[in-house]
């Protein structure tokens, strides 16, 4: 599948760092939901350099190790990367045993050993048939495809397995050229605990990928993102200048998705951009009741995936927090928390060390203390006006 | 209940009868032609009510792109109407989807040959028809993309559940050539979490009911396509304004209410709206229990309970006359707004809740066998919304407020005497009349005040467009005044007992009084202030206004401002108004519109 990219915008700098980071090693790429991850794979898959050979595919829907399996195949099929006369084998095991079966079927424990080496044969043909260069298997929403094998399909040993599987590819096949992205915005730690604290899983698959965490676009490739969409969205700003631009930008910390809805906002009421209708709109977004929806995900993140204790002293910290425009200090973050109930200092350590990790906040160290606030200044702003 | 979907059906009829739609339709048509120009991904969500006029949208919206050869050349469009039945995985639904392209497509070779090449999916293995459907669908579009219109998408999205809607996704993503344009009565949780697939995937359209003008536009629309002078001209009429105005209110600007209104007060036109109000509600009553019946047996309670009470209730008393916890409660209620049933207004730490609809109450009671009472009312009501008896209301209230006022008093006479001004007055009131109204004046300070300055400024400018009869308040205030305070001081005054809309301007004038502060500037400016109120601005520029005066040495003029301003903002004091019922804020609305007029 060849990807129109004419609407996906800037993104240039993440690409050359993980560009970079992919001729030594496979990646975890993780973000807070709609922040640009599955177009910034497809702007990869579209651009990417001649040594290179990626290979996109997307599967939040699929309900068994077989069946991804099966869709990576048919995926590098259809890219021509793969050809059915090379890999006969897998599909003649294809045809014997998955084909004709329902989904549900193909459960069944007597087909786990297959999926294991057929997923190996693929590989294997597909470093035949391309020699030398470096295949780079993007795999989007790999995390919540794991967690529902564990949460919904009750698939435990099968996600362990999978996991397993595609270390030992990258360990055996690593040197030969096959890389992964492993992309997804639940965060493939919130996977792992799960597996460690419900199944006593106790292996470190991971620890030969890099981490890469998407953020914010920068301030240049968000200008540039809004001038794209005046232009494809026939729409008129006033005054069209520089500073138009940087107000919208700053007013939704260039946050890609944001300024997509912001002007979709403007456009819809028919109106043109200017600072006044920038200003109503971010307001708008802000004071619109909790449920509509635009920053669920930030609070339904850690009511869905936090440990219940860990997931209450966050919302307690982020509700303070909230109602401050600048750092401030970790003691007295702490101070505020133990005045309400019983705490240790470690907990409120880790708390915010997962915060920060989770991207809500911000850190500074300052001659050897830790300073946190709201990363983006939007977020602050709603989460205040509903909880602060 | 498909009214606009039975006889006027004609793109003609639906595109001229698209009342307060009209600019949504506009800006989907607009996005998908420049999604056509510029290869860009359409994503929009249309949230309304049952009844607000959303299929009628759709089929216009389709109308008009169908037959749109930017859009056709890039697009397939599967436009599914009706509400896709049985769609329960996501083969299902691209074989809806498949039936829904062809059904559109005029080449009949072409539908032939696809219409048996789905009756060839449908006998596919179970394995294996899911990808074959993806290929026939990818091979049908070609190089072209697809347009999916689709009505009461949740529907379709329950059937295929979290596992058929991630594989949808999946194929979205991954083809990048679906796009789509949906509608749903309210925001569910499929596109709410954040752990769904589709979450923050839609670009969300909120349809706003109709204002009370839109609900005339369309009234008066419906007659012209029913062609009666008749009953044109009985709309015109004080009883006619009244029931407008009852309609507006009982049907919540909702499009299939004022329809529903609109067959029955047709046929009767002459009728005190009691009729067809009773006729309306017996067509309603099986339409919304059935609503009730899929609810949960708490949130049926709840309802029932709300139902039965005229003011709106406290959380806290719902929790108690329900059996529920506190948490159950808001939970249960937020649902319920949710899905559209219930409005809530803040008071302090809870909520006061109250059913949205008019309607589905008197259903409720009519079941609890109170039609008498329910008929009572509507005939109330539309008494009460006419000109005559809002204005009659008013002064009645006015005279028992003033002290040693005679019971007697002719209010009725000084009713009449307001309804003629007002007829004559509308937006561009001619300068006759605003003077005759400053003779009305009640304050004889004010009033010889007034007219001192007329006099003053006659001799001043001859040339003013004051000295013309027919001079509009527009004109008056494009009047370039800016080196003489008095003349200002007077258009303002003047424009201010007008009827005059523009409260921008006045903001502004206000504005520029305030900083010179001499007592004639102050006192003027609690005058615009007051009249500030009679166009509904908006309360932070009052806000703001506040704030710039607690700056400022506190005198006695200072202080006279600031009491006006905060009397001002609290005058729509929640805590108070929300005791009231939904019918009665509407008739204190109505007379408080009235009140300032006089
Ligand atoms: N580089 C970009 N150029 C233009 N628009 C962008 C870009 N990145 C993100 N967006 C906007 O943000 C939206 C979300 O992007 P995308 O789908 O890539 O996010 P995601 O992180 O994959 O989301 P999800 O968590 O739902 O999978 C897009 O629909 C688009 O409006
Ligand atoms: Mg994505």
């Amino acid at each position: 599948m060849a990807y129109n990219i004419s609407n996906i915008i800037g993104r240039d700098t993440e690409v050359k760092k993980l560009l970079r980071v992919l001729e030594t090693h496979s990646i975890v790429l993780s973000s807070h939901r709609r922040m640009g991850k599955t177009y910034l794979l497809k702007k990869i898959k579209a651009t990417h350099p001649d040594n290179i050979v990626p290979l996109f595919l997307i599967v939040e829907g699929k309900s068994s190790p077989e069946e991804f399996v099966y869709d990576l195949y048919r995926c590098l099929q259809e890219e021509g990367l793969i050809t059915i006369g090379k890999s006969k084998r897998f599909h003649n095991w294809y045809e014997k045993t998955i084909a004709g079966q329902e989904i549900k079927e193909m459960k069944l424990p007597s087909f786990r050993p297959h999926w294991k080496e057929a997923l190996r044969k693929i590989i294997e043909g597909l470093l035949e048939e391309q020699k030398g260069k470096t295949i780079v298997i993007m795999i989007d929403e790999f995390p919540i495809m794991l967690y529902k094998f564990i949460m919904e399909y009750k698939l435990v040993n099968e996600a362990v397995e999978l996991i397993d599987t595609l270390r030992e590819i990258r360990q055996v096949y690593g040197d030969r050229g096959i890389r992964f992205i492993f992309c997804g915005s639940i965060g493939i730690n919130v996977v792992l605990e799960k597996l460690k604290k419900s199944h006593n899983y106790a292996g470190e698959p991971l620890n030969d990928m890099s981490m890469e965490i998407l953020d914010a676009m920068n301030i240049g490739d968000a200008k540039k993102l809004v001038r794209h969409l005046i232009e494809v969205k026939e729409i008129s700003i006033e005054p069209d200048n520089d500073n138009t631009i940087d107000e919208l930008c700053k007013s939704v910390d260039s946050l890609p998705f944001y300024i997509d809805l912001i002007i979709k906002e403007i456009d819809v009421n028919q109106s043109i951009i200017s600072p006044e209708s920038i200003k109503n709109e971010v307001e708008r977004l802000i004071l619109a009741a909790g449920n509509q929806g635009q920053f669920n995900h930030y609070t339904d993140r850690i009511s869905t995936y936090y440990e219940k204790d860990m997931g209450k002293i966050s919302r307690k910290t982020l509700n303070w927090l909230s109602t401050k425009e600048n750092f401030v200090d970790e003691l007295e973050i702490f101070n505020m928390l133990a005045g309400q109930q019983k705490i240790e200092e470690d907990v409120v350590r880790g708390v915010l060390k997962k915060l920060f990790d989770d991207l809500y906040l911000d850190r500074k160290i300052n001659r050897g203390k830790r300073f946190y606030k709201f990363k983006y200044n939007l977020l602050r702003k709603w989460w205040m006006v509903n909880f602060g | 209940m498909l009214i606009f979907n039975s006889k006027i059906e004609k793109p003609g009829y639906l595109e001229k009868l698209l009342v307060g739609r009209k600019k949504t339709v506009n800006a989907l048509e607009k996005s998908v032609i420049t999604g056509a120009k510029y290869y860009q991904n359409i994503q929009h969500l249309v949230i309304g009510n049952r009844g607000s006029g959303k299929t009628h949208l759709m089929r216009v919206l389709f109308n008009r792109i169908s037959t749109n050869a930017t859009v056709t050349n890039k697009y397939c469009i599967a436009y599914m109407a009706e509400q896709e039945i049985g769609v329960d995985s996501f083969y299902a639904l691209i074989i809806s989807i498949l039936e829904a392209v062809i059904r559109w497509n005029d080449d009949l070779a072409e539908k032939k040959e696809w219409k048996s090449k789905i009756g060839v999916l449908k006998e596919i293995r179970p394995a294996d028809r899911e990808d074959r459907a993806k290929e026939y669908i990818l091979s049908y579009l070609g190089e072209k993309q697809l347009l999916i219109l689709a009505d009461n998408i949740n529907g379709i999205f329950e059937g295929m559940k979290l596992h058929g809607q991630a594989r949808f996704r999946d194929f979205i993503q991954q083809t990048d050539k679906i796009n789509i344009i949906a509608t749903n009565r309210s925001l569910f949780a499929d596109i709410q979490r954040e752990d769904k697939p589709f979450h923050n995937y839609f670009h969300i359209i909120h349809l706003d009911p109709l204002t009370r003008d839109e609900t005339k536009e369309l009234i008066i629309k419906l007659t012209a396509i029913e062609a009666s002078p008749e009953l044109t001209a009985h709309l015109n009429t004080n009883k006619g304004i009244g029931q407008i105005r009852s309609i507006h209110f009982l049907s919540e600007g909702n499009h299939r209410l004022i329809a529903m209104f609109f067959e029955f007060l047709k046929a009767d036109i002459k009728s005190n709206l009691t009729i067809p109000f009773l006729k309306t509600l017996d067509r309603l009553k099986p339409y919304y229990e059935s609503f009730i019946q899929h609810l949960p047996p708490q949130q049926q309670k709840i309802i029932h309970f709300l139902a039965l009470k005229h003011q709106p209730q406290l959380g806290s008393a719902i929790a108690k006359e329900c059996f529920l916890t506190p948490g159950g409660t808001s939970k249960q209620m937020t649902e319920l707004r949710n899905k559209g049933f219930v409005d809530a207004h803040r008071i302090g730490r809870d909520n006061k809740y109250e059913l949205s609809g008019p309607m589905m109450r008197y259903c409720i009671q009519l079941t609890d066998g109170r039609n008498g009472i329910i008929g009572m009312f509507v005939r109330f009501i539309t008494v009460l919304f006419s000109d005559a008896e809002i204005i009659n209301r008013y002064l009645k209230l006015k005279c028992q407020l003033k002290e040693g006022c005679d019971e007697k008093h002719d209010y009725k006479k000084q009713a009449e005497e307001v309804l003629i001004y007002e007829k004559a007055g509308e937006n561009q009131a001619p300068i006759g009349h605003l003077r005759k109204h400053i003779e009305s004046i009640e304050d004889e300070g004010t009033k010889s005040a007034m007219v001192k300055i007329m006099m003053k400024l006659r001799n001043l400018h001859p040339n003013c467009p004051i000295a013309e009869k027919d001079c509009t308040c527009s004109q008056l205030l494009n009047t370039n005044t800016d080196d003489d305070p008095v003349l200002k001081i007077f258009i303002i005054k003047l424009v201010s007992c007008s009827l005059y809309e523009d409260a921008y301007k006045l903001v502004h004038y206000i504005n520029s009084n305030i900083e010179g502060r001499s007592e004639e500037n102050v006192t003027t400016s609690i005058f615009f202030i007051k009249c500030l109120f009679k166009f509904n601005t908006n309360p932070e520029i009052i806000e703001g206004y506040l704030n710039k005066l607690l700056l400022m040495p506190t005198d006695g003029l200072t202080k006279k401002l600031i009491s006006v301003l905060l009397e001002s903002r609290f005058k729509g004091n929640e805590q108070t108004v929300y005791n009231l019922p939904k019918d009665e804020r509407a008739i204190l609305t109505f007379i408080c519109e009235k009140g300032e007029l006089l």
